[in-house]
């Protein structure tokens, strides 16, 4: 009898180790993640978490957009804007040109990658190499000896090209300057250099992203993305004003360096385009927040480079380098600032 | 000795002396054969391809190592010594402080130093750094991507079999040539 009852408490006490083991195992198969399909573990302090400044109030956004124009290119740099509402845009070794129903129309040949352009109403194309300026007719010919301006140098890296009736300004990025020349290319001055005398701090440029955009043929606005602002000067090089601040909000320009890209509307406002966070946005004269064009949500993440213009029918271009495309946001007809 | 020993010219004591010969040999051979296998290993050691690395976070946890023998590097080449470096400031940092509340690296790893005018300096403290990537995020999100991941070979022990390369979402864990173990980032 107490054999028989000494043989079922040793069943019983392997029966349980049998059950242990056996649940220990389950656990460990299930715990055990050798293609760290479970993530790191990390704690939420070791995790780098943007997610909150990726959404954007959609009370804020008075822009819609419409159907993009593929531009078929590689690489795509740089967007500008005829008075017509044609869109030309550089990439590759290229320029290429849409009507503004976005049906292509012209394609221009270049020797090397261009990195920025600028139109004038007559179709005359101003294309920023990479240290100097080339000018092609309105059918994507180089006249003449004259249309292809001398290097700038070495250190040159031409970001922005930007135009006036009778001026052409073109932003250094790698010399921190912005230059102005006349139509037939003879320099007349340099703005936004060091000048503590006219209160000019300088253009602090970390990447190479300094953008220039015409207000109404009488001020120029500079992006000065190292220190979160825009700077308008008279095209004598005076300062006029600026406004800006660095901030992760909407409200302000995020990360180390931004904005990267401008462009005016006709009623002074500027339109501003960021990376880090990519959003494009409206701001009033005096960098009040109006109004937000699209979201850091409708862009690929890591998408930097964009490229602004807005037409003569108020639609806002954004070369979106990430999608390869122009995109195009009109303006909600509910939508109020 | 035996009528069957005599019968095949083999004694007892033959036979052992030829197993523990034959033992010796195989011994040797294996030995031979081992060391050879590992120079081999030896000729390429793990890495992390910076162009692939998504900074993930698995380096810090997956390596049998701990702390990892994965660290955070700077390439001093590419950075463009931000005064507001989000490699080295939190997202939600309200200025340009360095108080430990200011800043992203979760062990204080990263040292600021000014260098002239608005630029400065980061350096990673390797002591401190566990290679969660948490700066290589912020950094390739706003900045030049200075900052990013690499196996330190002065602490890896170049597994067969890399566990954190097993654990790689991004594919970006690679064998290299060990005269040349390590891929940096350099300006374009």
């Amino acid at each position: 009898m107490s054999e028989k009852r000494s043989i079922s408490t040793t069943g019983v006490i392997i029966a349980v180790v049998i059950v242990v083991a056996i649940a220990a195992a389950v656990v460990v198969i299930l715990r055990f993640d050798p293609f760290g399909e479970a993530g790191s573990g990390l704690g939420k302090q070791f995790v780098y978490d943007d997610k909150q400044y990726r959404r954007t109030d959609p009370g804020m956004i008075h822009y819609k957009e419409l159907q993009p124009i593929e531009t078929g290119l590689k690489v795509a740099r740089g967007i500008a804007v005829r008075p017509d509402a044609a869109v030309y845009v550089a990439g590759d070794k290229k320029i290429v040109a849409f009507d503004r129903d976005g049906k292509g129309f012209l394609q221009v040949s270049l020797d090397d990658p261009p990195q920025c352009l600028a139109v004038e109403g007559n179709g005359t194309i101003y294309v920023g190499m990479i240290d100097h300026v080339e000018i092609y007719s309105q059918k994507g010919r180089r006249a003449n000896r004259r249309a292809k301006w001398p290097s700038l140098g070495k250190e040159a890296v031409i970001t922005s090209i930007a135009l006036s009736d009778s001026d052409v300004f073109v932003a250094d990025s790698g010399n921190s300057v912005v230059l102005r020349y006349d139509k037939a290319g003879r320099l007349l001055n340099r703005i936004g250099q060091v000048d503590k005398s006219r209160g000019i701090p300088g253009l602090l440029v970390r990447k190479p992203c300094v953008d220039v955009a015409v207000e109404n043929g009488k001020v120029l606005w500079v992006v000065n993305p190292g220190r979160w602002r825009v700077e308008a000067y008279s095209f004598d090089g005076k300062p006029k004003r600026h406004w800006g601040r660095q901030s992760q909000e909407i409200e302000g320009f995020c990360g180390c360096c931004n904005p990267t890209a401008i462009a005016v509307l006709p009623n002074g406002w500027l339109i501003t385009g960021e990376k880090g966070l990519p959003r494009v946005k409206i701001c009033d004269e005096t960098g009040c927040l109006r109004s937000v064009v699209a979201g850091t949500e409708v862009f690929a993440k890591g998408t930097v480079g964009l490229d602004l213009a807005v037409d003569s029918r108020g639609r806002v271009l954004v070369l979106d380098p990430s999608e390869k495309a122009v995109r195009v946001f009109i303006r909600k007809k509910d939508g109020s600032e | 000795m035996s009528e069957k020993e005599k019968e095949s010219g083999l004694t007892r004591r033959d036979f052992i002396r030829g197993g523990v010969r034959g033992a010796l040999l195989a011994g040797v051979g294996a030995a031979a054969g081992g060391l050879l296998a590992r120079s081999r290993a030896g000729d390429t050691v793990w890495q992390i391809d910076p162009e692939k690395c998504i900074a993930c976070g698995n380096c810090a946890t997956y390596c049998v190592l701990k702390p990892s023998a994965v660290k955070c590097v700077h390439a001093f080449d590419i950075c463009e010594y931000c005064e507001k470096c989000f490699g080295y400031f939190d997202l939600d940092a309200p200025d340009v402080e360095t108080g430990a509340e200011n800043q992203l690296c979760p062990t204080g790893a990263i040292r600021r130093r000014v260098v002239h005018g608005p630029q400065y300096e980061y350096k990673i403290d390797e002591q401190l750094c566990i290679g969660c990537g948490k700066c290589v995020a912020g950094c390739g999100q706003f900045g030049m991507g200075a900052l990013f991941l690499q196996v330190r070979h002065d602490l890896c022990i170049n597994c067969n079999e890399c566990a954190i390369a097993a654990a790689c979402p991004s594919d970006a864990f690679r064998r290299v040539p060990a005269d040349q173990p390590y891929l940096l980032k350099t300006k374009q």
